[in-house]
């Protein structure tokens, strides 16, 4: 099996998880699941490094006149 | 998770990037209509990831109209991160390049502006899907739009993922019409010029019956 049976494979699993994690959602009232997802989205943009706007910028491949 | 017509009530708890949007879009639906698409649609219902930017459509403005909102964001202590002084920004707008804004001295998360340059981001920004969470009301783009542009424009697994997230959260709740819409509107403007269409994309949950045979072929 090549790297690109290996992808496709890992790819169709993630998205059958994604499709069981929807359904979790809607069984759930959404105080729980958005308890849970807080604890990611906001731990990431607690240990984002801000970097300055224009590496952000030019990482972005935007204009920056800063 | 309240589905209503056109409408969906959102009894969530606010993460820090909610918070962040529920508060720029309080100053920003005062001067200008918007609409939030891409990312933030799919975490807004739950999708376990994070995002650093917010994208969002908004009507053409004035320079006068953007010097007032400019002024307004400026004093709620924001910043832009493509240029700071007014005519530099609003020349962005001008050229149809988006425009990033950030709480002063951040950039993360950050709101990106883009003006509805084509029919069909118009029509986005004209039909939106409004979201109620905490106190607030927020303008989400149909979901079929964002369903179509992840799979057939945009294709990395994650927006392949976001897609599949969205279709069985609104499982029994796309418009074919809608989708249909969409997709000629990409096709006259030229994305699908290499024959991408919805032949490719699996959607289970929409019951038309052309579809139905396309799948059984």
């Amino acid at each position: 099996m090549g790297k690109k049976d290996d992808d496709r494979r890992l790819h169709e699993e993630r998205l059958q998880f994604v499709e069981l994690y929807a359904r979790w959602i809607l069984s759930q009232p959404d105080q729980v699941w958005s308890r849970e997802q807080n604890v990611i989205i906001d731990s990431m943009l607690e240990s984002a490094v801000q970097l300055d706007p224009r590496t952000y910028m030019k990482i972005k491949n935007e204009k920056c006149d800063r | 998770m309240e589905f209503r017509e056109g409408r969906v009530i959102l009894k969530r708890e606010l993460s820090a990037l909610d918070k962040f949007i529920v508060n720029a879009i309080a100053i920003l639906k005062q001067h200008v209509r918007y609409v939030i698409v891409s990312d933030y649609v799919a975490i807004l219902f739950g999708r376990p990831r994070g995002t650093e930017d917010i994208d969002i459509l908004i009507d053409s403005m004035t320079k006068a109209q953007f010097a007032v909102f400019y002024e307004a964001m400026k004093n709620a202590g924001y910043w832009c991160l493509n240029a700071e002084s007014l005519d530099a920004v609003y020349r962005y707008l001008e050229d149809k390049s988006p425009i990033r804004l950030a709480l002063k001295n951040k950039v993360f998360p950050n709101i990106e502006l883009q003006v509805s340059d084509t029919k069909l981001k118009r029509h986005v920004l004209a039909n939106p899907l409004i979201v109620e969470i905490a106190d607030a009301e927020l303008n989400i783009s149909a979901i079929e739009y964002q369903l179509l542009y992840k799979r057939l424009i945009l294709g990395t697994h994650v927006d392949l993922e976001d897609a599949r997230f969205l279709e069985e959260i609104f499982k029994g709740r796309l418009d074919q019409k809608k989708l249909d819409l969409f997709e000629s509107m990409l096709k006259e403007e030229g994305y699908l010029k290499d024959g991408r269409s919805l032949d490719f994309v699996s959607l289970e949950d929409v019951v038309d019956k052309k579809m139905k045979k396309r799948k059984a072929k």
